[in-house]
């Protein structure tokens, strides 16, 4: 039986409390290990050898950036919307932060178990563009302000398939409860089932985290650095955690809808969860370090001349089997 | 023109016969670089620059000489050449100077330099003699030079270069401005008298407004 | 004119804008906004600033604003003698800094008809060569990094190390060379410099195919480059575009071939062209160069003759003649001319640089209509310039 946390723990404020912690904590570590990890692989793919100074295997370069960065002076530009651009770089990290808590990491644990679970997701994942349109619109620069808009349109195009690959796994699925999802993958995962929706829904959440080939809104050789061109120190620093929190986010929902959650032989359950989750991360990676950028018009066009339709006819051919087949 | 020396080429004798260039010259490409020379008044420079566009031409270069201190005009250098085969025709085009020169009188020539120097003009200034007798006299100094850039567009920037390194000005130009130079400048930095070395601790200081 | 143009503000008045900073007036839709992309910005190939008018992200209007990089070398030249100014040379670009160096001293020569000895001549092409390599290489990973590919970036600048490596051990620098003197080179080279350019070469042709493994047939680079920024051969004569940017428009041109300075006339080798005029074709015949300037080193090191590497009487003060000289060779942008007029003393009269780059850039405002801001930065890459060059 599934258990979450309020199960375990009676009060509920503790248990709020203990989630949030743990959820900071998990955040905030997986952040600095991505860091190192990505500096790592792209170093190997480029024949270098990336950090190598501090602690073993310049493992603890990335927790001497986080102090370099607490300690940096926030510089506010001039003429700047003043909450918009305070708010934020927090409102980047809130719906993720409560993204995180919705998958179960075992048969028996997951922090919070709804029956919305699925839609949830979705939605704080949708959030997250609403404050990088506040931090493009609020920076009074242009470059911060095309970033923006950039991210927004993209973000339209690529929740769509995004979100009807997904659809089509719940209709097999028959519910929203990630936790149902993954126990409805008995003994082979939906990839095999949904191979074009799992292909569908990687490539749209690639481009959801604005990760290359995808990465325009931030572009760096166009846009300087696109959206938080002018955030510096720890405001550049949650949207930097923001980012690859979200890249976590959007693996564990691939690895629960396609790869079977935490289902594998002999290991237990978290370490195949996390094992394939930091798989599918380390695709994003290789994909980054490999790929030059699109152009934001054919990246659109991608999106709706050539994702969104495959993905209804997917949904569509999903849909009559299921019906057939009953 | 004598008539051992080569054969100039269609489109130099083009201009020649149009009366648009005088000294039409083949010169010895292995000796200078320059395949053929002549000299055009500046106003005459957007009509040979058209028709140099229809024979396959492109402007190669533009530059400005200050010959001031020697008493002698400002001159324009143009340089067209082709993309089939390498033909370099050097156009030069006399400008009055921009400003009185500021700088030192040449040093005074002495003995037999002073004597060749004295041979050369002369010989120069019957040369231009004989060609005015001839019916081809060489073109007076232009106030400022004719924008050829309705023609080849890549004159704009070398004219504005050589607007902003020398002052000399052209009709006709879009968008006369500096270009290399700080737009506040108010110095041409490649006139003859400015910024010497030998004033240079100076200089530079002494020319800027305080 | 204005009479007196050292008085303070007579240049203001002769047609400069009063107030650099101003504010360009903004249209009456209100539909279009400007973005000052650049000096400094991470992509801009230099301190090039593009004045751009946007609707949106299409280009509307393009104004290159040059001179921020401004060293007044040609004001050198007049300040000091031939000699002096060698130094100055490959400062002016110093991605191809040693074909610029090369040519200075064979203009000279030209113009004191001084004979330079086989092995000389031979070392020569051989080091322009290897500089014309290490240049493409850094463009190629440049080009690369402005389309968002950094992999490539990394991998070519570990081979463009090992040619500044070569050239360092016999040159004594990496970068701004000083290697050319009036009648030939400052060094002999050795056998290990021969041996390692050897290895070199054919370390370069592995890597070659890992470059177009990883590059030319990706998908993604083909459609960012395929029918961008178009300049044809119309656009070229109207610019004076020249070297690989003319060669995609399909115009065999090369100074090399056109009107062979130094011993070039003795190797075989071809002069790559392309079709299609947009950045793919420019990249297409930039690394069809590579290869090209692999097979000149190669001859030339087979060929090279034992003997001196200067004339027995070595140049000091001199006084060329009083005269003009032309001379041309192709960097690896375009024709490099350097015009040179003697008024009869030791110190040149008139140095001017004529550099590919500022015809090539010239043509910006024209092939960025229209175009979108992405673009922008993939065609200044695929033009590949460079900004001290442009602004001497």
């Amino acid at each position: 039986m599934l258990k979450t946390l309020s199960d375990l723990v009676p009060n509920v404020f503790l248990a709020m409390l203990l989630a949030a912690a743990a959820i900071m904590a998990f955040a905030t570590v997986n952040a600095l290990f991505l860091v190192w990890l990505e500096r790592k692989v792209s170093a190997r793919m480029q024949r270098r050898y990336g950090p190598t100074v501090v602690g073993p295997f310049g493992m603890f370069q990335t927790l001497v950036d986080v102090v370099k960065l607490l300690s940096k002076q926030l510089i506010s530009p001039k003429d700047i919307d003043k909450p918009l651009y305070h708010l934020a770089p927090i409102v980047v990290f809130v719906p993720v932060v409560l993204g995180l808590s919705l998958f179960p990491i075992d048969k028996s644990f997951a922090l919070v178990d709804t029956n919305v679970g699925l839609v949830l997701v979705f939605a704080f994942a949708g959030m997250g563009f609403i404050a990088i349109f506040m931090a493009g619109w609020g920076s009074n620069n242009k470059y911060a302000l095309l970033g923006a808009m950039r991210a927004v349109a993209q973000n339209i195009a690529y929740e769509i398939p995004l979100i009807l690959a997904a659809l089509a796994v719940t209709m097999i699925a028959r519910s929203m409860r990630i936790a149902d999802i993954v126990e409805a993958q008995g003994s082979f995962p939906y990839i095999l089932v949904q191979p074009i929706g799992a292909l569908i829904y990687y490539i749209s959440a690639v481009a959801e985290t604005n990760r290359a080939p995808f990465d325009i809104p931030e572009a760096e050789s166009e846009l300087v650095a696109g959206f938080h061109t002018e955030y510096s120190g720890m405001r550049f620093a949650l949207f930097f955690l923001a980012e690859y929190t979200n890249m976590v986010i959007v693996s564990m929902v691939a690895t629960s809808l396609f790869l079977g959650g935490y289902k594998g032989p002999l290991l237990p359950g978290p370490v195949w969860f996390f094992g394939k989750v930091y798989f599918l991360i380390f695709v994003m990676l290789w994909l980054r370090w490999t790929f030059p950028r699109l152009r934001f018009d054919q990246l659109m066009t991608f999106a709706w001349k050539v994702l969104i339709p495959l993905a209804l006819a997917n949904l569509l051919v999903t849909a009559t089997v299921l019906k057939v087949m009953s | 023109m004598s008539d051992d020396s080569p054969q100039r080429s269609e489109s130099l004798q083009r201009l020649y016969d149009d009366k648009l260039v005088v000294q039409a010259e083949v010169r010895d490409h292995a000796q200078g670089g320059f395949h053929e020379s002549c000299i055009a008044a500046a106003a005459a420079l957007p009509e040979i620059a058209a028709k140099l566009r229809e024979d396959g031409f492109y402007l190669e270069m533009l530059t400005c000489l200050d010959r001031r201190q020697t008493g002698e005009e400002m001159a324009l250098i143009y340089t067209f050449n082709r993309f089939d085969r390498a033909h370099r025709l050097r156009v030069e085009s006399p400008i009055a100077a921009v400003a009185e020169w500021r700088g030192p009188a040449p040093a005074p020539l002495k003995g037999a330099a002073a004597k060749k120097k004295a041979e050369a003009d002369k010989a120069k200034a019957e040369a231009a003699a004989a060609r005015a007798a001839a019916g081809e006299p060489d073109p007076d100094p232009a106030a400022e030079g004719a924008s050829i850039a309705s023609v080849f567009r890549s004159a704009d920037w070398y004219e504005r270069e050589v607007y902003d390194m020398y002052g000399v000005t052209f009709a006709g130009h879009p968008d006369l401005k500096r270009i290399l130079l700080p737009e506040d400048a108010d110095f041409h930095a490649l006139l003859k008298d400015f910024g010497r070395i030998d004033e240079a601790e100076t200089t530079l200081d002494d020319q800027r407004p305080s | 004119m204005t009479s007196d143009l050292h008085k303070p503000g007579a240049a203001l008045a002769a047609g400069t804008s009063a107030d650099p900073w101003a504010t360009p007036p903004a249209d009456p839709d209100g539909e279009t906004y400007y973005l000052n992309m650049g000096p400094q910005h991470p992509s801009m190939h230099g301190v090039l600033r593009l004045l751009l008018e946007l609707r949106g992200e299409e280009i509307v209007k393009c104004e290159p604003i040059i001179g921020y990089a401004h060293r007044a070398h040609e004001k050198m030249a007049e300040n000091r003698n031939y000699m002096m100014f060698l130094p100055n040379t490959s400062r002016v670009d110093y991605l191809s800094g040693m074909i610029y160096n090369i040519a200075y001293c064979q203009a000279v020569e030209k113009m004191l008809a001084i004979e330079v000895p086989e092995r000389a001549e031979h070392i020569r092409v051989i080091v322009c060569e290897l500089n014309r390599v290490s240049s493409h290489l850094l463009w190629f990973g440049t080009f690369l990094l402005d389309l968002g590919g950094i992999t490539p970036f990394l991998y070519s600048f570990d081979d463009r190390e090992q040619i500044l490596s070569i050239l360092d051990r016999v040159t004594g620098s990496r970068l701004t060379y000083c290697y050319g003197r009036f009648g030939g080179v400052t060094e002999d080279v050795d056998k290990k410099f021969l041996d390692e350019t050897t290895a070199f070469l054919a370390r370069l042709r592995g890597r070659m195919a890992e470059y177009h493994a990883l590059v030319t047939d990706n998908v993604i680079f083909r459609s960012r480059c395929e029918g961008v920024g178009v300049i044809d051969r119309e656009t070229a004569i109207e610019y004076g575009v020249t070297g690989p940017t003319l060669r995609a428009a399909g115009v065999p041109y090369d100074v090399r071939r056109a009107e062979p300075y130094g011993i070039y006339d003795r190797f075989e080798f071809d002069i790559p062209t392309a079709s299609g005029a947009d950045n793919l074709a420019r990249y297409y015949v930039r690394v069809a160069e590579m290869e090209q300037s692999m097979r000149i080193i190669e001859q030339a090191i087979a060929k090279i003759p034992d003997g001196p590497i200067m004339p027995e009487k070595a140049l000091k003060r001199f006084k060329p003649d009083v005269g003009e000289h032309y001379f041309a060779v192709e960097s690896a942008r375009g024709q490099f001319g350097i015009y040179i007029v003697s008024d009869g003393s030791d110190v040149p009269f008139r140095i001017k640089l004529r550099t590919p780059s500022f015809s090539n850039l010239a043509c910006m405002p024209d092939v960025l209509r229209g175009t979108m801001v992405a673009d922008t930065i993939a065609i200044l890459g695929s033009i590949d310039i460079v900004l001290p060059e442009v602004d001497r």
